[in-house]
């Protein structure tokens, strides 16, 4: 046994150090005293300063979520603007530890580039908007239309193959940039405009009635988006996936950021566990067993944040849809709480 | 060697150095600056999927094309619309020209209006005017306004098309033998005095087709655009659509360069001396028949060359069309530049292509000087 | 004898119409014969179907004073002129801070001033004036537009400039650096050494064969690479070098029909005098090279002002692009605001491409005139 003890011990230090040298993320974060978060340029909904200067949206109310976590203080992070090119670069190189920016999961993006989508916060996908005036209730009405839509982007690819499929055709009208877009749109150039549907309601409020345009209810494409965190720390991407199901477990459970202190008092064993009053949830975290109570009176749970930012509580006026809770229609489903 | 010998060379050799080294410190850090970026510097992204879609091609094309097809769009497009600009341009240059020099009073004043205005405002703001002011504002298709068979709406100018059926080879080969038979009995009359020429050969290239028509059964049809809700209740069906972005730039292209070409023309005709057309009327040759066998002819030596500059201009001018948004060689080279960001490539691809048309035209305008300059030096 | 003679006198004829008198004139000009007279009438019935509708809308149905564009919007309203008076610091500066538009005046006037004293022809001290406009103004416009610190002026960063700000110093950088560069390169265009010929000849014809897109394509996307990356050039910098770089290759042209015009006698001249080949080229060939080619300069100059409406494809804001954004805002949106933004545009541009122009027209006569006189002379 001795014979083995120095080499024994050489493996311990290379794990040891090894661990050290994988980048512990949230020792960084702690050592740095605040997260360093990827976002978007400015998308309304998602992520777009105000005219303070503050950053508000659905993908900054979770990087908002993961600092509660962490330091109890939602205003301890760091925001990175990034474009469409350099938000994956700046994410491997440790510019940034999380990138939220309504990135759509695809494979090349986690294999392809050594990163790991953490889950799932928001169901999207192509659809059409209209004007009301048109009457039309759905999309398979619309061959023989002109649509708007932007150079280049998997839009423009999937409405041919939609329309192929359904033996129809229309007239697709491509421009530069989604504003040259909306306003061709608007000015009466196409009848219909086609991009991602949460783009879509954001671009809705561009044009000069945005009463006058509703979304018809197909959704041609899927795009779901999540945050995404760098392979090679497992803590780092536990720690962010247990705070996206604690935010939707609370949605299920009831727990709001006006109730969540008398909720800790309350009888349901699962809200005593998801709150921290039993048993040790988030354990192996790294986080105090009281982190989603912080998050959630940070923040509030999933539903005061879709609300909020792209709900019936801002100019968006998204529904729910498939972003509802499983009980309700939707695809959310969180594991329990245990 | 002599000392001037030596101080020549001296100088070259400091300028080939200074410029060589420039333009390697140049590419070194090109190198340097794409590859921190990840960008290629080969040529292999032609050969990729291009991805997006461009609205007009007269070639096949298709968002699953690689990126040299795009580029061949493109080409073909500013070709297409430099050829249509151009000769509409021509059309309207000279007879802007002529009605600037005839001797009626409000004719060459109207003419010279146009031609001191639109030779003073910008092309850019003459193509956003017809684009954005004039062409974006018209009706939808629902109310489209027609003349004569021709429907102008937000969506373009729709023109009646052609439909050719099986038989229309006939009346096609028909026309071209009325050609070559109107083209000979022209070259037999001039030498008979006194035989009606055109009459004749206006029967000729008109008969032949008309007969072939009937006989096969009316081969080629019309296809009139028509916005039939039944059928299409969001656009307009039928006929040869021209997009407002195609119409909008020929429009101001062939009146811009029409202005130009204008101008040239009077200068080739106030030229040719007075002593031409009094020398002409003394013969008893009327206006019409002065301008056309006396004046057109010595002033066409003068017009060429800087005609051709400007077909030429009218050419690389087309490349405005990157800002209603058309698919020509520049938006084109633009597009593929934001998506791949190969800059030095696809910015040096579209720039040799107008080279060789410019060098092509220099060719063009130097063959004609040498076949003309004979004439002017006997 | 006398069959073939008249008896009496012939009746004297009438005097024939007099040929000054102005309703002859307007007879023989507009009616002199049927083609003529349809001619004219057609003209006169163009007028009368496009005047009225035209006045109406830019004059009598016009909005000129409103604080917004709920007037401008009415059914039946004209073009809206009191648009254009709310928009006009916005045209003329862009987002250029409201306190320091005093620099942009000066700087402007001080250009306008060195142009004046260049081309006026009886001011005197014209080297001066030269070395102000090709010297001093960049250094002192540079200074006071761009701002520094050091001596208490404000920087103003190069994205909030715009309208015909931006214009005019696009075009001015054009001419201030196409002068000296086009007669560097025209001269090397006629050197006997090859390779300076080679160069000289290449540029040009490189630049003048591609379209002014292309180059600030070239100038916008590619100088960023050509540069270590510590050099990072301005933005609102790498489309004035790639307009400064056009204008000059153009402006070779031009100068290289100047120096043709000059007869060699004058170089031969020089020489016997003793002048080596810089002072001749200073002090005999180039003044006279020039002076020729004024008019071929002005035109360059006007067809240079027209070419800075390009820059808006790289996304700078010049006079033509400010018009063309302002009309996007929602306070003042209207149909006619599109047509009455433009309408003003073209009358800028008319203006000043007139006076232009004019003036070398004016300069033409008197040269034209100033060599009759002296071809007269010299036989």
């Amino acid at each position: 046994m001795t014979r083995f003890l120095p080499a024994l011990s050489g493996l311990i230090l290379a794990c040891l150090l090894n661990v050290a040298a994988r980048g512990d993320t949230l020792d960084g974060v702690r050592q740095r005293g605040a997260l360093a978060c990827g976002v978007s340029t400015g998308l309304a909904g998602f992520g777009l300063p105000d005219d303070r200067g503050v950053w508000r949206g659905f993908d900054i109310d979770y990087c908002r979520a993961v600092a509660a976590a962490i330091f109890d203080d939602p205003q301890k992070i760091k925001f990175t603007p990034l474009s469409g090119k350099d938000r994956f670069t700046a994410l491997q190189s440790g510019e940034v530890d999380l990138l939220s920016r309504n990135t759509t999961w695809t494979q090349s993006r986690e294999a392809g580039q050594g990163l790991l989508f953490v889950g799932i916060n928001y169901f999207d996908g192509q659809g059409f908007l209209v004007r009301k005036s048109l009457g039309l209730d759905s999309a398979i009405k619309l061959s023989g239309a002109s649509i708007c839509v932007q150079q280049g982007t998997t839009s423009e690819l999937n409405l041919a193959d939609y329309f192929r499929t359904h033996g129809s055709k229309a007239e697709t009208v491509v421009f530069a940039t989604a504003d040259d877009a909306i306003k061709a749109y608007d000015s009466g150039r196409c009848d219909v405009y086609t991009t991602d549907g949460s783009a879509l309601y954001t671009q809705r409020m561009k044009t000069a009635h945005p009463d006058d345009h509703v979304v018809l209810p197909e959704t041609i494409s899927k795009e779901p988006f999540g945050p995404v965190v760098r392979q090679g720390d497992d803590r780092w991407f536990n720690l962010v996936k247990w705070i996206h199901f604690a935010l939707l477990d609370a949605e299920e459970l009831g727990v709001t950021s006006a109730n969540v202190e008398e909720m800790r008092k309350s009888d349901n064993p699962e809200i005593r566990r998801l709150l921290g009053a039993e048993g040790d949830f988030g354990a192996g975290l790294g986080l105090t067993p009281d982190w989603v109570v912080r998050v959630v009176k940070a923040v509030g749970n999933y539903g005061e944040i879709f609300e909020r930012n792209l709900g019936g509580q801002s100019p968006l006026k998204i529904p729910r849809g498939l972003n509802a809770q499983w009980r309700h229609g939707g695809l959310h489903y969180a594991p329990p709480v245990r | 060697m002599t000392a001037t010998h030596l101080r020549r060379w001296a100088i070259q050799a400091v300028l080939l150095l200074a410029v060589g080294g420039m333009l390697f410190a140049a590419f070194a850090n090109a190198r340097a600056n794409l590859a921190a970026r990840g960008i290629s510097t080969s040529f292999d992204f032609l050969n990729q999927t291009a991805g997006f879609g461009l609205n007009q091609s007269f070639i096949p094309y298709s968002p699953l094309s690689s990126y040299g097809r795009a580029l061949l769009v493109g080409l073909a497009n500013t070709l297409v619309v430099s050829l249509l600009a151009g000769v509409f341009a021509t059309i309207i240059g000279f007879a802007a020209g002529f009605a600037r020099l005839s001797r009626n009073w409000a004719l060459a004043r109207l003419a010279g209006l146009y031609v001191e205005t639109v030779r003073n405002i910008p092309l850019l703001l003459q193509l956003l005017f017809w684009y954005v002011a004039i062409l974006s504002p018209l009706p939808g298709p629902t109310d489209s306004l027609h003349f004569a068979g021709v429907l102008l709406n937000n969506r373009g100018l729709i023109l009646p098309g052609l439909v050719f059926s099986p038989g229309a080879a006939w009346v096609a080969g028909a026309a071209e033998a009325g050609v070559i038979l109107a083209f000979f009995w022209r070259r037999f009359a001039r030498k008979k005095l006194g035989a009606p020429v055109w009459p004749v050969a206006v029967l000729l290239l008109a008969i032949p087709p008309l007969i072939a028509f009937f006989a096969f059964g009316r081969p080629i049809g019309l296809d009139l655009p028509v916005f039939e809700p039944r059928v299409n209740r969001f656009n307009v069906e039928g006929g040869l659509r021209v997009p407002p972005e195609i119409f909008a730039l020929v429009l101001a292209l062939s009146l811009y360069t029409g202005s130009y070409i204008a101008e040239i023309v009077r200068a080739g005709v106030q030229s040719v001396a007075r002593g031409q057309s009094e020398a002409a009327a003394a013969l008893g040759l009327n206006d019409v028949q002065t301008r056309k066998w006396v004046i057109v002819p010595q002033a066409m030596r003068i017009i060429m060359p800087p005609l051709i500059s400007q077909y030429l201009a009218l050419t690389k001018n087309s490349s405005l069309a990157a800002f209603v948004g058309f698919a020509d060689l520049m938006q084109v080279s633009g597009t593929i530049l934001n998506q791949t960001g190969a800059a030095v490539q696809v910015i040096g691809l579209a720039m040799a292509i107008y080279l060789v048309l410019s060098v092509a035209t220099l060719l063009v305008l130097r063959l004609y000087e040498r076949r003309f300059s004979w004439s002017a030096a006997r | 004898m006398s069959d073939f003679l008249r008896a009496e006198f012939a009746p004297p004829a009438p005097p024939p119409p007099s040929p000054r008198g102005s309703w002859a004139l307007v007879r023989e000009n507009l009616f002199g014969d049927a083609k003529s007279t349809a001619i004219t009438l057609a003209v006169a019935a163009l007028l009368f179907f496009a005047g009225p509708p035209l006045w109406r809308f830019l004059v009598a149905d016009a909005i000129f004073r409103a604080p917004d564009g709920a007037l401008c919007r009415a059914p039946g309203a004209g073009a809206c002129w009191a648009y254009i008076a709310a928009k006009t610091p916005f045209f003329i500066y862009g987002s250029y801070p409201t306190e320091s538009y005093w620099r942009v005046d000066v700087t402007f006037f001080l250009a306008a001033s060195l142009i004046v004293w260049l081309l006026w022809p009886k001011l005197r001290g014209k080297g001066v004036a030269a070395f102000g406009f090709f010297a001093v103004l960049p250094a002192l416009g540079f200074v006071l537009l761009h701002g520094a610190p050091a001596l208490g002026l404000a920087v103003v960063d190069t994205g909030r400039w715009g309208g015909v700000m931006v214009s005019l110093l696009a075009a001015l950088t054009g001419v201030v650096v196409a002068l000296p560069g086009g007669v560097l390169l025209a001269l090397g265009r006629r050197s006997s050494l090859p390779a300076v010929k080679m160069l000289c000849v290449g540029l040009i014809e490189f630049v003048r064969g591609v379209p002014l897109i292309a180059v600030l394509f070239m100038a916008n996307a590619m100088l960023p690479l050509f540069l270590p990356p510590d050099w990072a050039p301005d933005r609102l910098l790498r489309p004035l070098a790639g307009i400064a770089l056009f204008a000059s290759a153009y402006m070779a042209e031009v100068v290289r029909a100047g120096l043709l015009t000059v007869p060699q006698g004058q170089v031969e001249g020089a020489e016997a005098l003793g002048l080596d080949r810089v002072a001749t080229l200073r002090l005999v060939v180039l003044p006279q090279a020039l002076a020729a080619v004024i008019p071929g300069i002005v035109n360059n100059f006007i067809a240079l002002f027209k070419d800075t409406t390009l820059v808006a494809i790289v996304g700078i804001f010049d006079f033509l692009h400010t018009v063309d954004t302002a009309r996007l805002d929602p306070v003042w949106a209207g149909p006619n605001i599109a047509t009455t933004g433009y309408v003003f545009a073209a009358l800028f541009y008319l203006a000043f491409c007139l006076a232009m122009s004019f003036y070398s027209k004016t300069v033409e006569k008197r040269l034209a005139a100033s060599r009759r006189h002296e071809n007269r002379v010299q036989t």
